[in-house]
């Protein structure tokens, strides 16, 4: 019943740490099959008999395969691994019936890792490991039957031992270019984060979220706060209140323009936290990086073939300023001009009156942004809702509003004005990190602005909301990027709170960094630092073999000494050998009979035998039962007389 | 220790002297003596057990008080009782027969309960407890306790848990007809008896009491006497399988054998030779009994 509890408890929580991956009805089949074989065992019953039994197990199969169509894949086996630890509960027996269930408890733990890989997880899976190792102990280990407490502490004894090992593997086993198989992401769980439209209210969920969108290391200068506008998506299609980005986006020539000389550059690595979508995201215009089917678009927007599924680093240079050089192609002027017709037509005369007194492109975004200061716009979070006519409702009703409205409002009068214009979203400022030297960039750091074509300059980068009057921001809580456009530059949010926050984060990088990123290259260059020649593949293979079958050849002869004591068994085997070779010649021994007692039985029916038998078993006798059992000598030399015994 | 084998051999001797052709069960007795256990002897009168008690007695160096159980016995009647003493003004206590080292307690089926019950509950804690008196026993305490097993009319069989608190059970039997031709032909028993000496004092008593727990018991031999009593606890034809108890007899008793036989670690056939008479009455107490403890032993290889 103990053990039973150990399993059951064991199999929750490995199933806890694929809680995400398998279904939920899988789940609960699960422990409801785990949990009725526990009821049984409270009322002193054993299994259900196999007629409940396998219509159960064949109808959830069923149901798994008609979920998935196949068991193949992460997802699919995990979901029947869990299953399968809920129905082997509800069938456990025998102690062998738990073995399976410590080995299902261990592949459900592997499971787990391939699903995530968060430092966080792996010590819960190893947590898990050492309880079922534990269990595992106190199934095998039948004779002095071990508490608890030490199951427990030969658990750690044997993972610690485990420890070099799988150092030593996950230092020099060889690392595959590619993944030896796809993890596919079946339905991504990345909810938070940027996406490839924006209504007027969208960023403001956002910026309460304290999720990190990524990390960021700059090698060299790091960019003052005002200037550390993390580009993502580019939004140019407008139907009057919801911005878009353009689906069919064309990419530059793959050759990118050398970095100006004199312009200031900014060598950064970033680190990407998992999100549904393909674009990277980078400071002002990327000139150079290191990830494969990756381009940029014509919005200067880092765009790679699939999207980011799995935490990437990427190193990258870019050019400071938003500017291209050359002209804007035609079609990206009438895609940035373009306005919805019959929409926002207020806003629209406002921007005629205000360009017909401001012919200088310049100066008329300058004179628009003095509008959003000097009037009455407000920074709020919580803005009232706006109707169809979304920018008019916006600049002469509400007026108030955050980042989206404000980029909204602003490209809107660009474009009106014949200025083409598109909103960018992506990320302002950021934390910096001072026990890991790099900058976090959470969600709440999220932002839009506006991009505006000048003509010989290019693109402008122009941020309206940080045109409003800083005595018309509302704070809410602690809002970064209104402290990032007010140009406060926060090291610390001064809780030891956060003190500890931010120390747990640079751990985790450094486990992302060293542990997670040690591919292929790291490795190869790590062995040529120690010297280590590179083993390939065939070869390691052939080690590694040769390695664990001697382990395991040294493993077994030690379990074969420990299990049996050899002097007193080789006292056994001879005594044995002896009665068979008596046997042959009709002096068969009861299995019941004594030594002794047989040698004297002996001596009525051979007299001639009876002396020496007698002698032989009487020792024998003395070193199978006396105090003397392990006197080796001796047991050597009872063996010796017995084979010298002449029995004709 | 070096001269206890020729202590028991002469002890032997003697006791063969007396009792004759039996000396497999005098054997027994004195290992179940050397084990500090009871005896039950279960035979039909007139096969010498008073006499095997006598011989005990007088070789052993023991001083021994017979009881003869009847219906009308009472507990003060083996115990003692308090007398009013008229010279003194006070109640003196007048002790029992069972104020002996030997006790012999004859037919002890035919008492009630209750005298029976008194004379077990002192055989197992040694001590007599009277009108809030505690009173130890003599040290080397020794009860042969005798039952006649034809006679039933009348009688109060002793139930198995009280039967539990004999080490061993003996049968005398008959004897062959060389030896009851001797007996026709010799001298009277009595006589004899009353000319033996002592062969060993209560101080080698002890002392050999004490070397019987020193007698190695090797790991092996407790794989046996286990997978013995796991079989009598399996088996359909044993009503109750052995108690722990029984199987510490049986271990005391073996070793008290090896000290007989002259060895020093106890060994199978030392379990196989006591383990009729430890275990038999223990299991069932009727006529079928006889032959089981030799079905048990055949029927459990030795490991």
């Amino acid at each position: 019943m103990q053990a039973l509890l150990w399993a059951a408890a064991c199999c929750v929580l490995a199933a806890g740490a694929n809680l995400r991956a398998v279904p939920i009805w899988v789940l609960a089949t699960a422990f409801a099959a785990g949990g009725a074989r526990l009821l049984l065992a409270r009322r002193g019953s054993g299994p259900p008999p196999p007629m409940v039994l396998v219509p159960v197990a064949a109808l959830a199969i069923f149901a798994l395969l008609l979920k998935f169509r196949t068991f193949n894949g992460v997802t699919a086996g995990t979901a029947l691994l869990c299953l399968m630890a809920g129905l082997k509960l509800l069938e456990t027996r025998a102690p062998r019936d738990l073995h399976v269930i410590v080995l299902i408890i261990y592949f459900l733990c592997l499971a787990a890792l391939l699903h995530s890989e968060s430092f966080w997880l792996l010590v819960y899976v190893i947590g898990v490991c050492w309880l079922a190792t534990a269990m595992l102990l106190q199934q095998t280990v039948t004779r002095p039957g071990p508490t608890w407490r030490m199951g427990l502490r030969h658990a750690s004894r044997i993972l610690a031992h485990a420890l070099p090992l799988a150092f030593f593997l996950w230092l020099l086993f060889p690392r595959l270019a590619e993944p030896l198989w796809q993890v596919r992401d079946e339905g991504s769980t990345a909810t938070t984060g940027l996406s490839d439209t924006m209504d007027p209210g969208d960023i403001s969920n956002l910026v309460l979220s304290d999720d990190i969108a990524f990390r960021a290391h700059f090698a060299g200068a790091v960019p003052m706060v005002r200037n550390r506008y993390w580009r993502g998506p580019v939004l140019e299609e407008f139907d009057g209140r919801t911005w878009r980005r353009n689906d069919r986006p064309a990419y530059a020539s793959a050759a990118t323009a050398p970095p100006p000389s004199g312009s200031l550059v900014y060598a950064y690595s970033i680190g990407l936290e998992p999100y549904p979508h393909n674009w990277i995201y980078a400071l002002d215009r990327p000139v150079r990086w290191d990830l494969e089917h990756a381009r940029l678009s014509d919005s200067g927007v880092l765009e790679r073939r699939d999207p980011v599924s799995q935490p990437i680093d990427v190193v990258m240079t870019s050019v400071a300023g938003a500017t291209t050089a050359g002209a804007l192609a035609h079609y990206q002027r009438a895609r940035d001009l373009a306005l919805p017709p019959g929409r926002n037509p207020r806003t629209a005369e406002l921007a005629r009156q205000m360009r017909a007194t401001h012919p200088d492109e310049r100066d008329y975004a300058r004179s628009v942004l003095g509008m959003l200061h000097d009037q009455a716009f407000y920074y709020v979070l919580t803005p009232p809702r706006l109707g169809q006519n979304s920018v008019d409702d916006f600049m002469f009703e509400s007026r108030r509003g955050f980042c989206g409205h404000y980029a909204s409002a602003f490209a809107v009068m660009m474009r009106a004005a014949g200025i083409p214009a598109r909103v960018v979203t992506g990320y302002l400022g950021g934390q910096e990190n001072p026990y890991g030297g790099y900058w976090i960039v959470r969600q709440s750091d999220a932002h839009a602005w506006v991009e505006i074509w000048v003509e010989g300059s290019g693109w402008l980068r122009i941020d309206p909301t940080a045109a409003i009057a800083s005595a018309r921001v509302e704070q809410q809580g602690s809002v970064d990027n209104v402290n990032a456009l007010l140009g406060i530059d926060l090291h610390l949010r001064g809780s030891w709170l956060a003190d500890i926050g931010l120390r747990v984060d640079a751990l985790r990088q450094i486990w992302r960094e060293r542990i997670l990123q040690f591919d292929q290259s790291a490795q190869q260059s790590l062995l040529q630092q120690l010297s280590v020649p590179l083993p390939d593949t065939g070869k390691f293979a052939l080690l590694l073999a040769i390695c664990v079958g001697s382990a395991f050849a040294w493993m077994s002869w030690q379990a074969r000494r420990e299990f049996s004591a050899p002097s007193r068994d080789r006292a056994v085997r001879a005594f044995e050998r002896l009665c068979e070779r008596l046997a042959k010649v009709g002096l068969r021994r009861d299995a019941h009979e004594g030594a002794e007692a047989f040698a004297a039985r002996i001596g009525l029916a051979r007299p001639e035998l009876g002396p020496a038998l007698r002698e032989l078993m009487r020792q024998y006798s003395e070193l199978r039962y006396g105090e003397d059992a392990r006197d080796r000598a001796a047991v050597k030399r009872l063996a010796r007389s017995m084979r010298a015994l002449r029995l004709s | 220790m070096s001269d206890s084998p020729a202590k028991v051999a002469a002890v032997l001797a003697q006791l063969d002297r007396v009792i004759l052709g039996k000396g497999q069960q005098l054997r027994l007795c004195l290992a179940c003596l050397l084990a500090r256990g009871h005896l039950l002897i279960e035979d039909i009168p007139g096969v010498g057990k008073t006499m095997l008690a006598h011989a005990l007695a007088k070789t052993l160096g023991l001083s021994l008080q017979r009881i003869q159980f009847t219906s009308d016995l009472l507990p003060s009647d083996v115990l003692g009782v308090s007398v009013f003493d008229r010279n003194s003004g006070e109640f003196r206590f007048q002790h029992g027969p069972i104020f002996s080292q030997l006790v012999l307690a004859d037919e002890i089926n035919r008492a009630s309960p209750k005298s029976q019950s008194a004379l077990l509950e002192a055989m197992e804690e040694h001590q007599v407890t009277l009108d809030g008196k505690t009173m130890a026993l003599p040290d080397p305490f020794f009860v042969i306790a005798t039952q006649n097993p034809l006679d039933q009319a009348g009688t109060f069989p002793l139930p198995e848990s009280q039967l539990d608190r004999f080490l061993m059970r003996v049968h005398l039997g008959y004897p062959a007809a060389a030896e009851e031709r001797e007996l026709l032909h010799g001298t009277d028993r009595r006589e004899l008896v009353a000319t033996l000496g002592a062969v060993l004092d209560q101080h080698s008593l002890r002392e050999l009491q004490r070397q019987v727990l020193a007698m190695h018991i090797s790991p092996a031999l407790l794989d046996y006497v286990q997978a013995l009593v796991a079989h009598t606890r399996n088996r359909l034809d044993v009503r109750h399988g052995l108690s722990p108890r029984a199987a510490i007899g049986l271990v005391r008793a073996a070793r008290a054998w090896t000290l007989i036989e002259g060895r020093s670690a106890v060994t199978p056939e030392h379990v196989q030779a006591v383990f009729a008479a430890v275990v038999e009455h223990r299991i069932r107490h009727d006529a079928a009994s006889t032959g089981l403890a030799t079905r048990l032993l055949e029927a459990v290889p030795i490991p």
